[in-house]
């Protein structure tokens, strides 16, 4: 076995800032985010991205580790004892930092000081592991960054082989890792304390190694090794709090012939416009059609259709002359608004306030359950079409179908409507996090499927959230 | 940004690291002050816990005696404050849960606490080392209720404060606390008696007491004893104790103390006997009978200048055999004149679920407008509107007698008599000064209610209070050791409620009460 722990490019460290314009007064923060995720999910150790405005009255980077608590006149103190945090880049719209590993504490304020003068108090919730993905763009979305056991960088995973990819948000290593310095570069490595789960194509990968990446602060180094996919995208989940999704190409198959498919996303994009969906969790519920001809060669292959809400994965086996459907749908409790044994909050929008350096405070549902005169009439629309489940998912507000039929090679296989209509649908519930101004958040998520590793259909599927 | 040279050849295959301990939180071990109070500190030479995970073995461990030692079954802590490094002494380790002792000699300061298990060191957690931070030990072991206290009766006879073992004026407590500030000698030996230089003052129903001795306890490291007289006029099942070391506050405990007898008398006249028996999870046969007059809207559009808010009055009762929790008899209210501070999120444990009891079918009002009724609604409950409008028109001003005319299978016939007081207004003020409430009205022989919160506008710590006054005081002032105790200055409401005891065949307390 052949396998590496590089370094990272530099790119992936320094974030674009915005552009300099001197800092005139008392720093503001906006947002405080994961820099590789771009979500609010942050942890101890974890790289932040502070927004704002007059965060620094000019832009300066680090030179080297370990980073400067202090940079270009700009301080960030975190929690009640107000830690200084490693500073690696400050500009006056930006500052990349790291929430220092001593910070204690799971709801702690952070504030920017420069000779201006200090920030209100910006908080900011740390969980044990918020992992965040860094991609090719930089913020979080798109091709995943990552890199062959040559580390040159790759496209596509192949399962069965080396992938090197890079997170924030970890968390705890052991050996303990100094805030502001870089992971050590030969053992004892700094290993993760909390074991992560990396899924890259909806499949578990084996992981060898996770930890801070060599000589880089606050960058942890994800060695893996894909086993199966079924579909492009790429997840970590750690501590029971996933990360953002990025993708990979999968390997097309050589075991289908004129594969085609649609999608259909039945809510909300009907409802995108008018009137606006009031609550999160949001309901997505989607119908989608696949056809292809089973070559007469073929081995077994997937069918896969997945989005933020839910999957389905349709595996077939010519050679057994079978197929096996498992299709996530709104669970019985959640067709009625009852989210009260789900592991989610459903959150009233009607009721939020606030906004500005404060963030926006919303409530959740009493009992955490959505009254019906609350669910839109296209919605319950939509839910009648779907397929009741089998079974709820522990810890989920989405149920299972299961779906078992034959195939047989040298033949067309079609889901739609007509031919094992079942498998044509899926939906579930998918909690929209709280970005900084709502109501009136206006946001997409990206439905695809493949078949046998090709991406035969993609839609995005709008959505709006506003008061009446 | 300087990169390491390729690290061609390092093979990693799975190789878990994930062992090491976690450390969630660093907090006194008597008060459990959550960071960002004003008392979260930890004193030089104090006993404290670490909160977190993998710190220790599947099983509690203790320290088998003296000296105290710096390993404990694959546990180690070390506390780092600017350059100096110390070894606490452990008392205990358990995964979740270590307990040591900061040695006396650490700086004060921030220090960085890390925990080694089994040769993994976690990463380290800041804390605040300071020179005193009394924290009061309490029965549940959670800062909270009553204290750890002992009644001086005589060399040999120190029984523990109870409801049913209460004290009396002048009578000598030992108050058993921890972080009341360094001592000279060893920290891991076992400790000896000595009297500490401390600025120090024990407020027993906001009232200081005369301290005796404050310092080490003999027999445990990390542990102190304060030795005090009751002060005169407290009395209470939940008379408030605090220390004060400067200006920092311990948490509220409470103390029982007893005019006469062995057992105390709660505020709501509730015995203390009958307390200690919820408390000890003991399901009681309670009655809580409410006359209540509300302004308040039904519908979304009422409520302004033009469409006042309607009275609403109401009767409502329960009759229910439950444990505390479910018990709607306000108990455990600090005596008229002090207050207790409550970290947030303080919850009492659920203990059964209540069961109905029959009183009845139905209860007979009869005041100075006449004769009404409150009608059995379902088993247990009772409730009715009396009247609705512009103006009070039935619960007014006067003397009401509730009866259950011949009673039911559970509860035997009673008669219970309230006397509605004159409109009870008040205003508060609070700012960084102080915080101060005054009122008019009420039965003057009755108590207020005083209630506040505070939350940090810089830190997420929470805290809140309640005390209590006599009517005729018609007003209180908020002693300044409860503005100390909390995070910021606190905001304020009152609440009056007339109420009086009443007894039946089958009931083991009996409320009623009027509340507008």
């Amino acid at each position: 076995m052949t396998c590496f722990l590089w370094p990272v490019p530099a790119r992936l460290i320094l974030l674009a800032g915005l552009a300099a314009s001197g800092a005139r007064g008392q720093p503001s923060i906006a947002a405080a985010i994961n820099s590789a995720s771009f979500e609010p999910a942050l942890s101890h150790g974890c790289l932040v991205s502070i927004f704002g405005a007059n965060l620094a009255g000019s832009t300066a980077s680090a030179g080297s580790l370990p980073l400067p608590r202090k940079l270009g006149g700009t301080t960030v103190t975190v929690g009640d004892l107000q830690i200084e945090a490693p500073l690696s880049f400050v500009s006056p719209g930006q500052i990349n930092a790291q929430i220092p590993f001593e910070v204690l504490g799971d709801r702690v304020p952070l504030w920017v000081a420069t000779a201006a003068g200090k920030s209100q108090p910006y908080f900011v919730t740390l969980a044990a592991s918020a992992p965040g993905l860094f991609s090719r763009s930089s913020d979080g979305k798109g091709p995943v960054l990552a890199f062959n056991q040559n580390f040159q960088p790759v496209d596509q995973a192949v399962p069965g082989s080396f992938l090197t990819l890079y997170a924030t948000g970890l968390g705890a290593t052991d050996p303990p890792a100094q805030s502001g310095s870089g992971g050590a570069g030969a053992e004892p490595l700094n290993r993760v304390v909390v074991p992560p789960e990396v899924f890259i194509g909806e499949y578990p990968a084996r992981v060898d190694f996770a930890g801070l990446a060599p000589g880089l602060n606050g960058v942890y180094q994800l060695n893996v090794v894909p086993q199966r996919m079924g579909s492009d995208r790429v997840f970590i989940r750690a501590g029971g709090v996933s990360s953002n999704i990025a993708s990979i190409a999968s390997v097309p198959g050589n075991n289908v012939g004129n594969a085609s498919g649609s999608i259909q996303a039945l809510y909300p994009a009907a409802d995108a416009t008018s009137p606006p969906v009031m609550y999160s969790p949001l309901l997505l519920l989607v119908k989608f059609t696949a056809r292809m001809d089973i070559l007469p060669s073929a081995g077994s292959f997937l069918i896969s259709a997945v989005t933020d809400a839910g999957t389905t994965f349709i595996d077939v086996d010519p050679a057994a002359g079978t197929f096996t459907g498992t299709i996530t749908v709104p669970s019985t409790p959640s067709r009625f608004g009852d989210f009260s044994g789900a592991g989610l909050m459903a959150v009233d929008f009607a009721t939020c306030n606030g906004g500005g350096t404060g963030g926006v405070t919303c409530l959740p549902f009493p009992g955490n359950i959505i009254p019906a005169s609350r669910i839109s009439p296209l919605e319950l629309d939509a839910l009648r079409s779907v397929p009741a489940p089998d079974a709820a998912i522990p810890n989920s507000p989405n149920g299972t179908i299961q779906v078992r039929g034959s195939v047989r090679a040298g033949s067309t296989f079609a889901i739609d409507d007509q031919n094992n209509a079942p498998l044509a649908v899926l939906g579930g519930y998918f909690s929209i996090p709280a970005p900084s101004n709502f109501p009136g958040y206006t946001g997409t998520t990206t439905v695809k499927l493949f078949i046998d590793g090709r991406l035969a259909a993609s839609t995005d599927v709008p959505y709006r959230v506003g008061f009446f | 940004m300087k990169f390491l040279p390729k690290l061609a050849g390092i093979c990693l295959i799975a190789t878990p690291g994930w062992a090491a301990p976690q450390i969630a939180a660093v907090l006194n071990a008597a008060s459990y002050a959550r960071p960002g109070m004003p008392n979260s500190g930890i004193a030089q030479g104090s006993m404290f816990v670490i909160f977190g995970a993998g710190m220790g073995p599947a099983s509690l461990v203790q320290a088998g005696g003296f000296p105290l030692p710096t390993a404990l079954s694959g546990t180690s802590v070390r506390v780092t404050v600017g350059a100096t490094a110390v070894d606490a002494f452990l008392v205990y380790t358990y995964a979740s849960q270590v307990a040591a002792v900061l040695p006396s000699v650490t700086p004060t300061g921030i220090g960085l606490l890390s925990v080694t298990y089994n040769g993994h060191t976690s990463e380290a957690g800041a804390f605040r080392v300071v020179r005193s931070s009394p924290g009061i030990l309490t029965q549940n072991q959670a800062g909270t209720g009553p204290a750890l206290a002992q009644n001086f009766n005589s060399e040999s006879d120190q029984p523990r404060n109870t409801l049913t073992h209460a004290a009396h004026a002048g009578q000598v407590l030992t108050l058993w606390a921890t972080g009341l500030g360094p001592i000279s000698g060893s920290d891991a030996a076992q400790p000896v008696p000595e009297d500490l230089s401390l600025n120090l003052q024990v407020l027993v129903g906001s009232k200081p007491a005369k301290v005796r001795y404050k310092g080490r306890s003999g027999c445990c490291a990390g542990i102190d004893q304060v030795q005090f007289e009751v002060p005169a006029n407290v009395e209470g099942c939940s008379v408030p104790i605090a220390i004060r070391v400067d200006d920092t506050v311990s948490n509220f405990a409470t103390i029982a103390v007893a005019a006469s007898g062995d057992v105390c008398a709660d505020l709501s006249g509730v015995s203390g006997a009958d307390l200690e028996r919820w408390q000890a999870g003991a399901n009681l046969a309670s009655a809580a009978i409410g006359l209540h007059v509300a302004q308040d809207c039904e519908d979304y559009f009422c409520g302004g200048p033009d469409s006042p808010a309607p009275y609403i009055e109401t009767g409502e009762a329960s009759f229910l055999r439950s444990g505390l929790p479910f018990v709607r008899t306000q108990v455990g209210l600090p005596p008229p004149g002090s207050c207790i501070v409550s970290p947030a999120g303080v919850v009492g444990a659920l203990i059964g679920a209540p069961q109905p009891l029959d009183a009845g079918g139905v209860l007979n009002v009869t005041g100075p407008k006449g004769v009404r009724q409150i009608v059995l609604q379902s088993p247990g409950y009772y409730s009715q509107q009396f009247a609705q409008g512009s103006a009070v028109q039935y619960l007014v001003p006067g003397t009401y007698v509730i009866d259950n005319g011949a009673g039911g299978t559970d509860v035997g016939p009673f008669q219970a008599t309230l006397t509605v007081p004159p409109v009870f207004t008040s205003t508060v003020e609070s700012s960084s000064a102080g915080a101060r409430a005054a009122w008019t009205g009420g039965d003057p022989e009755g108590y207020v209610t005083i209630q506040g919160g505070a939350a940090s506008p810089t830190t997420s710590a929470v805290a809140s209070f309640v005390c209590t006054e006599r009517v005729s005081a018609g007003q209180f002032t908020v002693p300044p050791e409860v503005l100390l105790g909390l995070p910021a200055a606190p905001s304020l409401s009152t609440f009056y409620q007339p109420t009086a005891i009443f007894h039946a065949r089958g009931l083991d307390i009996g409320q009623i009460s009027f509340g507008q």
